[in-house]
């Protein structure tokens, strides 16, 4: 059986071969283009070689700051802080799949006894179902203001992240959920989605209800899921145009303290539907980067949850020595800011930009009749400083920040930052 | 190249490497910037230590390969019409494939995003953005910030592709003018 085949092989090889073969200049002809396409194949690729770290599926990047805050009225708060190191990881399966981390550690070191965090920021997979139209699922960052999705340290002013992003916007502002999202030929960019919401029972901290009452998927309540929707309008080089909005009941159902109905507030069967949106816009243009940003956001009932809290509020204010009380929820908080930098030098991949930022913060602007107000919630900030850049990666940074209504964090700031 | 026609039907078979997320293809790029040409004459070019040196200097970044291929356009009467060139970048995490065409005085006629993966900044394929390249050359800035404006967020991408094609700019100078 095994010769057969061989023997007709080779008949059949000799026999056509001189048929095949007959036209030199065929064969000729068909190496040169052969050899040409192997050429240009392999010139291609050449052409890529700059990218060839890129070729791998997986990729890393990164991003880090240090701070030093130098407070005018009481050095005593004075520090220093690696604030952030963070890395990017992503993997590619295929075409339209990928995936999409951010592993952050902030102040450098994370214990039991010390005060650093370990954190994942993001983590969410990807999956581009049409040209412009992707599905992500997973923990994934909602894309309000400029901040929150672009927190790197040389793309914003400041060595410090402003108070409008980070107090009524909290950054960095993550959520566990699907979102579709994509952009247009004209320049809308859009995205929308169901994800987990705030918990506005644990609120700890009443300078910055939101950033105090996030989830971050670390075993967020689920009771109740929100919606957000964003829209972005790019579709003019150097010009964003921009709305979001965030809205979803927020108390889950009185998850936290079910247990202990006696002991804690008790907030069943009340509904707090939060409600957070933006307008935001950036010009960039000759040098300029102008940006205008206002929030506001809102909490349904917030008369009903804060008359939980004075009871719970009065019984620990009586026990000797007095309980710890819990901040009162706010029904409305806003804040916005105006932004004007310039570049008035570079050379080669340096730059130097000088900036100036105003902005207003109130995060207990509405509160039940009868709630005090507490005036260390309110301020004005005047942000003046640089930006020097040796890279468009790296930057180094200065400034003063003057607290118009609280004159006592007036403060001078150093910082250094980089992403790659 | 004397007969451009044999050559023009060995770039359209090429198969140019392909990813679902390709917009188009480096010969479709090809066509649509040199609508009037009958071909598109390859050609490769090695550049020695020093041109690289030379190169590097005047674009201001650093340029990786040394081996390039570029298509000369040329028209039914076989004159040069341009050239173009496919090149690659990092945005922030993934590749960005785009293709540069020239005109013989070396100013950039028309800018084509082949491929793009990133999850933000998908604005850099849409014409205004890449109309602002549109009759620059080496002697232009091409500067992110200056006379190439951002789009916020997708900060990296931008300056990655806009030091892409600012090299592109000055390899055409260099090797396809001989200006500079």
């Amino acid at each position: 059986m095994k010769k057969l085949p061989c023997s007709l092989l080779a008949t059949t090889f000799l026999c056509s071969s001189p048929v095949v073969f007959a036209n030199d200049t065929d064969v000729q002809t068909q190496l040169n283009s052969l050899k040409k396409q192997v050429e240009s194949l392999q010139s291609q690729v050449s052409n890529n070689t700059a990218t060839k770290s890129a070729n791998s599926d997986t990729t890393i990047g990164g991003y880090g700051e240090i701070a030093f805050n130098d407070y005018r009225n009481d050095s005593t708060r004075n520090q220093a802080d690696l604030k952030r190191f963070v890395l990017f990881f992503g993997h590619r399966f295929n075409d339209q799949l990928s995936f999409n981390s951010e592993v952050e550690w902030e102040h450098a070191v994370t214990s039991s006894s010390d005060q650093g965090e370990s954190e994942i920021e993001q983590a969410y997979l990807n999956y581009q179902l049409a040209d412009g139209v992707n599905l992500k699922t997973g923990l994934f960052l909602m894309p309000f203001g400029f901040l929150n999705e672009s927190h790197e340290p040389p793309v914003f002013y400041g060595v410090e992240r402003n108070a409008v992003e980070t107090r009524i916007i909290p950054s960095t502002w993550r959520e566990g959920g699907i979102g579709l999202y994509g952009s247009t030929a004209s320049g809308i960019a859009w995205d929308t989605g169901i994800t987990t919401g705030f918990d506005i029972a644990k609120l700890s901290d009443a300078s910055a209800p939101l950033a105090a009452s996030h989830q971050e998927l670390q075993f967020a309540k689920a009771h109740n899921f929100a919606v957000y929707g964003a829209l972005n309008y790019r579709g003019v080089p150097g010009l964003t145009v921009g709305t979001s909005i965030f809205s979803g009941d927020t108390l889950q159902g009185n998850a936290d303290y079910r247990a202990t109905p006696s002991s804690q507030p008790n907030f069943s069967g009340i509904s707090a539907r939060t409600t957070l949106w933006d307008v935001h816009s950036r010009w960039q243009q000759n040098g300029w980067d102008l940006q205008a940003i206002y929030a506001k956001g809102m909490i349904a009932n917030a008369d009903k949850i804060d008359a939980v809290l004075q009871t719970y509020n009065t019984a620990q204010l009586a026990q000797t020595p007095p309980g710890a009380t819990k901040p009162w929820v706010p029904g409305g908080f806003y804040g916005w800011l105006m932004q004007g930098a310039y570049t008035v030098w570079q050379q080669g991949d340096k730059s130097l930009t000088p900036f100036v930022r105003y902005e207003k913060v109130d995060t207990q602007a509405q509160m039940p009749t009868g709630i005090p107000v507490d005036g260390s919630n309110s301020d004005r900030i005047v942000t003046t400083g640089l930006s020097f850049k040796p890279h468009p990666q790296v930057v180094f940074k200065a400034d003063y920040q003057k607290f118009k209504d609280h004159t006592v964090n007036d403060r001078f700031n150093l910082g250094l930052g980089y992403m790659f | 190249m004397s007969h451009p026609s044999p050559l023009w039907g060995i770039v359209a078979v090429v198969p140019a490497i392909s990813y679902a997320t390709d917009y188009l293809s480096v010969s479709e790029a090809q066509r649509l910037m040199f609508p009037e040409a009958l071909s598109f004459q390859e050609q490769t070019i090695t550049l020695t230590k020093e041109q690289m040196l030379k190169w590097q200097n005047e674009a201001g970044s650093t340029p990786v390969s040394d081996h390039w291929v570029v298509w000369a356009a040329r028209d039914t009467q076989n004159a040069l019409l341009g050239y173009v060139i496919s090149d690659a970048v990092i945005g922030k995490s993934e590749r960005i494939n785009y293709a540069v065409g020239f005109g013989i005085d070396g100013h950039i006629r028309q800018v084509e995003i082949l491929a793009y993966r990133e999850t933000h900044g998908y604005e850099i394929r849409n014409a205004p953005w890449r109309h602002q390249f549109v009759g620059k050359d080496v002697h232009s800035a091409l500067k992110l910030g200056s006379d190439i404006h951002n789009i916020s967020g997708a900060t990296l991408s931008c300056t990655h592709v806009t030091e892409g094609i600012r090299r592109l700019t000055v390899f055409v100078a260099q090797q396809l003018l001989h200006k500079t």
